[in-house]
């Protein structure tokens, strides 16, 4: 069962989006998220056990986010440690978690490809291939399925940050349009509009027709 | 989720989003990394309010004014006119450099530390100095505790700021005398890590305590050397801007890392409108109630590197007004407008030549939908009317 929208549970806040942590498989398992706070509490004091329980809870899955983003293993491990040390040094500080301490992972997560990107010099952008577009190959028919895949990786990457997060959340993370809504601090509404938009975005770039 | 109308991208999506490789290293570095920098992080939050991360435990962030060279001497005639009127002869301030906590003369040997350092002009003079007076506050540890005395806290804050200034001023040193200074504090900070260490045996509960917080310091100090001789020119982007190296009139610290730089706070509150555009999707936390955006790092050249390693310690803070910003679940609508121009003015600067602006012939006349508050973007390419 799954349980959506802010709800009032054992620890006294709200945790909403933490109610059915997405980053581990337990959704809707409130014993988790109770103990969720206690932990964030130590870890607020600097607790090593609490932090080093953090780290090994959240790292691999963040890890696998930024790795989506940047496709590339060793600058998204860096990325991910990057990620901690910000955690670390804001954690005592709720007001930057809204209530929501995983969802304020991602955004860190999400700044810290933007940067990235940005300290890219122009060139190390992956131009798409201009035959995409004019192709009339089907990739879908090709052997190479890894083909096709980079082809879809080159044509993610020309989408803005917003839509690639949008994509990665839904399609990478498999999370609801509400919990997407949240780590982006939109609605749902337009978090689909936004997924809309990028979906379409994609189909151009690729150059294949609709269905 | 699925929309039949991408449901074959969507596939496709999932497909290429379902394959991770393991990081390289296994992400154990960034454990290590992470639980270090806390234990540095706490040994200053324990000894000092000053240090903690939390905007509400420090004091509000003052500017350290420097001393004008003139007001300098004129201390340095107060200090030499006091110390010659107690002790009678010339040798006051000579005699306040054994002092230890609680004698006379020790006030006036920490103000002879201060004027000298503020006197020096060199950075790494400087930085030589703060050396020299955090292994003295080593040495008065070592001495008190031998003796059975309480050692204050007072030592343990100076001994603190002293090294974290010796860390900065080696970053504003020239270039080719950084590597020396820090191999000289990799050395430095060996000898005081075994004095402390012979210091805490047989010493008393509190004392140990101290002495163990004063280990810490050291060891963060070495680690911060060890790390910048591996890379000197990134130590120096990271210490640099840390703080305006002198001291408060009150004895007062400049905020540690997780302080903003003036300059910083300056733009920020001074154009918060020109700040926010620059900036605005630099941030971890939400917008405040008007708009303002906490800073994040920016690295494209000097000054924004410099407030890069000071915003990402302020995720999420308060915006320069110290409202709060909103809670994900509240207001979304009050938070859309720093987005409506977080996604313009993103898709235009980061993605010039996009053409996600183009309008689809199929989607783009319609209306957004009725909870989408913003019109996303601003068509760059022709009059057609706003984007989705």
């Amino acid at each position: 069962m799954v349980v959506e929208g802010n709800r009032e549970h054992e620890y006294g806040r709200p945790y909403g989006f933490d109610y059915f942590c997405v980053l581990c498989s337990e959704r809707g398992q409130k014993s988790h998220v109770t103990e969720e706070g206690p932990l964030l509490e130590r870890a607020r004091a600097y607790d090593a056990d609490a932090l080093a329980e953090l780290y090994d809870r959240y790292a691999s899955r963040t890890y696998s986010y930024i790795y989506r983003r940047v496709s590339d293993p060793a600058v998204a491990e860096d990325l991910t440690s990057e990620l901690f040390l910000r955690v670390l040094r804001s954690i005592r500080n709720e007001r930057a978690w809204h209530g929501s301490f995983t969802a304020w992972l991602y955004r860190i997560a999400h700044n810290l490809v933007v940067d990235h990107y940005r300290r890219q010099p122009p060139m190390s952008v992956q131009p798409v291939d201009d035959s995409l577009a004019a192709s009339n190959v089907d990739p879908a028919v090709t052997a190479e399925e890894g083909l096709a895949g980079e082809r879809l990786r080159a044509a993610v990457g020309r989408l803005t940050p917003d839509q690639q997060e949008v994509l990665v959340l839904r399609f990478g993370e498999s999370l609801t349009a509400a919990e997407t809504g949240q780590i982006m601090e939109k609605s749902a509404g337009a978090v689909e509009a936004l997924q809309h938009r990028a979906l379409a975005s994609l189909r151009r770039i690729l150059g294949r027709k609709e269905v | 989720m699925s929309t039949p109308m991408y449901e074959d991208l969507e596939r496709q999506l999932k497909k290429l989003y379902r394959e991770v490789p393991p990081p390289p290293a296994g992400l154990a570095t960034g454990r290590e990394r992470m639980l270090a920098e806390a234990a540095c992080l706490k040994a200053r939050a324990v000894r000092r309010p000053l240090y903690a991360t939390e905007p509400e435990e420090r004091t509000r962030p003052e500017r350290r004014r420097k001393m004008s060279v003139l007001l300098a001497y004129k201390v340095m005639a107060v200090v030499m006119a006091i110390a010659i009127a107690m002790t009678g002869a010339g040798g006051g301030v000579v005699l306040a450099g054994d002092s230890l906590p609680g004698d006379l003369l020790y006030p006036v040997k920490l103000i002879s530390e201060d004027v000298k350092l503020l006197l020096s002009t060199d950075p790494a003079d400087r930085a030589e100095l703060a050396m020299t007076y955090a292994g003295e506050r080593v040495q008065e540890m070592e001495k008190l505790a031998n003796q059975g005395e309480v050692i204050p806290d007072t030592v343990l804050a100076r001994v603190t700021r002293q090294m974290e200034q010796t860390m900065v001023e080696i970053a504003h040193a020239r270039p080719e005398d950084v590597p020396a200074l820090l191999e000289r504090v990799m050395e430095r900070t060996r000898s005081h890590l075994r004095v402390l260490d012979q210091a805490g045996t047989g010493a008393g509960e509190e004392n140990q305590t101290r002495l163990r917080q004063a280990s810490q310091v050291m060891e963060c100090a070495q680690q911060a050397a060890s790390t910048g001789l591996s890379d000197p020119d990134r130590y120096r982007e990271q210490y640099q801007h840390r703080h305006e190296g002198m001291l408060g009139p009150d004895d007062e610290l400049s905020p540690p890392m997780q302080a903003p730089m003036p300059a910083m706070m300056g733009t920020a509150t001074n154009d918060p409108e020109r700040y926010q555009e620059e900036h605005q999707h630099e941030y971890e936390g939400a917008p405040g109630p008007h708009g303002e955006l906490s800073p994040s790092p920016s690295p494209m050249n000097e000054a924004e590197r410099s407030r890069e390693e000071h915003q990402q310690r302020y995720e999420g803070t308060p915006g320069p007004h110290n409202e709060l910003s909103p809670t994900a679940t509240h207001t979304l609508t009050s938070t859309m407008t720093p987005s409506r121009m977080n996604d313009a003015d993103r898709s235009q600067r980061e993605h010039p030549d996009h053409n996600e602006d183009t309008p689809d012939p199929q989607g783009e006349s319609s209306p957004a939908p009725p909870d989408d508050p913003m019109p996303t973007h601003t068509p760059k390419h022709d009059g057609h009317g706003s984007g989705h």
